[in-house]
């Protein structure tokens, strides 16, 4: 069986014989003989979609003083999936044929052992029991398109763009842009054209030329893959979608973004409060936040705070995050304390500074406080909540001393009328401030009904010292409710 | 040259002997095979387990089934391995198909027979899987419906999922 010889096609009416079997099984269904076992194996999933003949293919024997004993192989059709593991791509499928106008049925299983190579074994069972087994080999041209399948030197050519199929059409469009925020979800809206209404996730792939594997989520119906990117990072990023048909033809539209990277608004700092006067060798607390106009107000790891003790000299990391415990060792003045923010993307700084003195500590650490709640560091700008009268205003502070238990300071709470926001005390508010609250890190206040009156809300703590320190919010309580 | 003459005639008469062998027949319905079936190796008694999926019957022009394909699962100890299948039925029997199994990886291939029960039902209830050669264990009997029903997709997604097989020590 091995004098076998591929002629072209045969014309209509070409003279041709008849051959045995087994010439057809290896013919037809063209598989090589297996690699050396154990070949590690690769996925390749362009073994997918439905390969057809594009001509009729004549094979004869080469006997020279034989009539012309050929066969003419026609209207082959087969169809392939790809199935991925851990050890590599499988194939499988099958398809129909015609053998001098009789038709027959094949199955195909196969491996992948390389890019654009596999393995394959195929059944004829009208071949009968024992010719139906062949094994062979196929190689894919790197388009995907055509396949060709070989056994013992003979070859069988297809192609998925020999079936009739039209290849889908693609479109991309992303509705906004080109330009985006860094951390905002952007919408990429594709579009597809094409004999099949609906796709398998797995053939609607996005990619990104800048970033792997793009992060978001698919959102696919019908002919209309959608992807909302979440997390791609500052650049400008080629995104291409590719659909592939049902029967494995492919096409790919790109759309162009870049992604913006701003960087954070000034930090603001809470604690210490400016001009404050600091106890060297005790616990000072600091607290800021600060707000990236893409992302929201930034993580603690974006947070850096810093400590010049010597005017001109340089800026000493002393912690980072919302909130963080430094002590002065030695007395200064000035010393300029920064906070750093820098975006979560790593392309932009912005920094904040506030100037205190550390003055000889008395061997007697002030305490240090801080209100808690409501948090303001979940807001932006200086009004930290607003309450109606009708509601209970609940309050929630933290007091450490070095020396005292909670039990043993002094506690306190005031609420003090201001002229509006980041005004002064009203010398004449329009109704009375609430009674201070003594003795506890919590208070739940009534505010009496007189309008849109603007609070600062003061929290101190004073030690067995005598030392005191505070912490203030503003708030604002209106009277007027809307339902 | 009558020798010549006669040699060409016997070979002529021998091709077309042969070109009558490749003649489509009717085959015994292979569909009655198709689903999703696992259970334990028992032959050797070791610990393992074997999935089978059939999951395409094709059909011959005129409506003939005709050559399925599928998948098949094995766990053996420590190994998992993954094989697209490619065969069809025993000529003689409507019970039995024999099948060829692709290891994804490079392993070798190798063939498995496949017959159905109970003997005479229409559709198969369970399956006993047997080596036909090269297989990584020499039986699977009484193979159960799956539940639930797995496909080749799914299972070879599970594999990519999956952590590796632990091996349960006696």
């Amino acid at each position: 069986m091995t004098n076998l010889e591929p002629k072209p096609a045969a014309s209509a009416g070409a003279p041709r014989g008849w051959m045995r079997g087994r010439t057809f099984a290896a013919v037809l269904v063209a598989f090589a003989l297996a690699p050396a076992a154990g070949a590690q194996g690769r996925a390749d999933a362009r073994f997918f979609g439905t390969y057809c003949q594009p001509s009729p293919q004549e094979f004869c024997k080469s006997i020279r003083f034989l009539p012309d004993p050929c066969v003419t192989l026609s209207g082959a059709r087969i169809s392939l999936d790809h199935l991925e593991v851990p050890a590599g791509g499988t194939v499988r499928g099958g398809g129909t044929f015609r053998l001098d106008g009789k038709p027959g049925a094949l199955a195909v299983a196969g491996s992948v052992t390389g890019l654009g190579r596999a393995r394959l074994a195929g059944t004829i069972p009208a071949l009968g029991e024992e010719n139906m087994r062949q094994q062979g080999s196929a190689t894919l041209s790197s388009d995907g398109i055509e396949l060709r399948a070989s056994v013992q030197n003979r070859t069988v050519v297809l192609r998925k763009d020999a079936c009739g199929n039209d290849a889908p059409v693609v479109t991309l469009a992303v509705p906004s842009g080109p330009a985006f925020a860094f951390g905002q979800p952007i919408f990429f809206d594709g579009r597809v054209v094409d004999e099949d209404t609906s796709f398998p996730l797995e053939r609607m792939v996005f990619r990104s030329s800048r970033q792997s594997p793009m992060p978001g989520f698919l959102s696919a119906a019908g002919q209309t893959p959608g992807f909302v990117a979440t997390g791609l990072v500052p650049g400008e990023h080629r995104v291409t979608l590719t659909v592939t048909d049902s029967g494995g033809l492919t096409d790919r539209a790109s759309v162009r973004v870049t992604i913006v990277d701003r960087p954070p608004e000034t930090p603001v700092i809470f604690l210490p409060a400016a001009g404050a006067t600091l106890a060297a060798g005790a616990p000072v607390l600091l607290q800021g936040h600060a707000h990236d106009p893409d992302t929201g107000f930034l993580p603690d790891p974006s947070l850096a705070w810093s400590a010049q003790v010597v005017p001109g000299g340089p800026f000493v990391p002393i912690g980072g995050g919302h909130e963080t415990t430094a002590v002065f060792a030695d007395p200064a003045d000035p010393v300029v304390i920064r906070l750093t923010a820098t975006s979560t993307a790593g392309g932009g700084q912005s920094t904040a500074a506030r100037t205190v003195r550390v003055v000889p500590g008395g061997g007697d650490a002030p305490p240090v406080v801080v209100i808690r709640e409501p948090d303001r560091l979940t807001v932006g700008g200086s009004l930290v909540r607003s309450y109606a009268v009708t509601e209970t205003a609940h309050f929630v502070a933290s007091a450490f001393d070095s020396e005292d238990a909670i039990g043993d300071l002094d506690l306190r709470w005031t609420f003090i009328a201001l002229t509006g926001l980041d005004g002064a005390p009203d010398p004449a508010p329009p109704v009375p401030n609430p009674d201070p609250v003594t003795g506890s890190l919590t208070a739940d206040v009534d505010f009496p009904p007189g309008g849109t009156i603007f609070y600062r809300v003061v929290f101190e703590a004073t030690d067995s010292a005598g030392q005191t320190t505070s912490d203030s919010i503003q708030i604002v309580v209106s009277s007027n409710i809307l339902l | 040259m009558k020798s010549r003459i006669l040699l060409a005639v016997v070979v002529l008469g021998a091709i077309v002997a042969w070109a009558r062998c490749y003649n489509p027949r009717p085959l015994p319905d292979a569909v009655f095979f198709l689903g999703c079936f696992n259970g334990a190796v028992t032959d050797p008694p070791i610990e393992g387990k074997v999935t089978v999926v059939i999951e395409t019957v094709v059909i011959e022009p005129g409506g003939i089934a005709g050559p399925i394909t599928g998948c098949i699962q094995t766990v053996i100890g420590l190994k998992a391995q993954f094989a697209t299948l490619s065969g069809s039925l025993d000529p003689e029997t409507s019970q039995r198909a024999v099948m060829t199994a692709m290891p994804a990886g490079g392993d070798t291939p190798f063939d498995v027979l496949i017959a159905r029960e109970p003997v005479g039902a229409v559709k198969a209830v369970e399956i006993d899987v047997t080596d036909a050669g090269g297989a990584p264990f020499t039986q699977a009997a009484n193979l159960a419906r799956c539940a639930p029903v797995v496909t080749c997709a799914a299972l070879a997604a599970s594999m990519r999922s999956a952590p590796a097989p632990v091996l349960e020590l006696p």
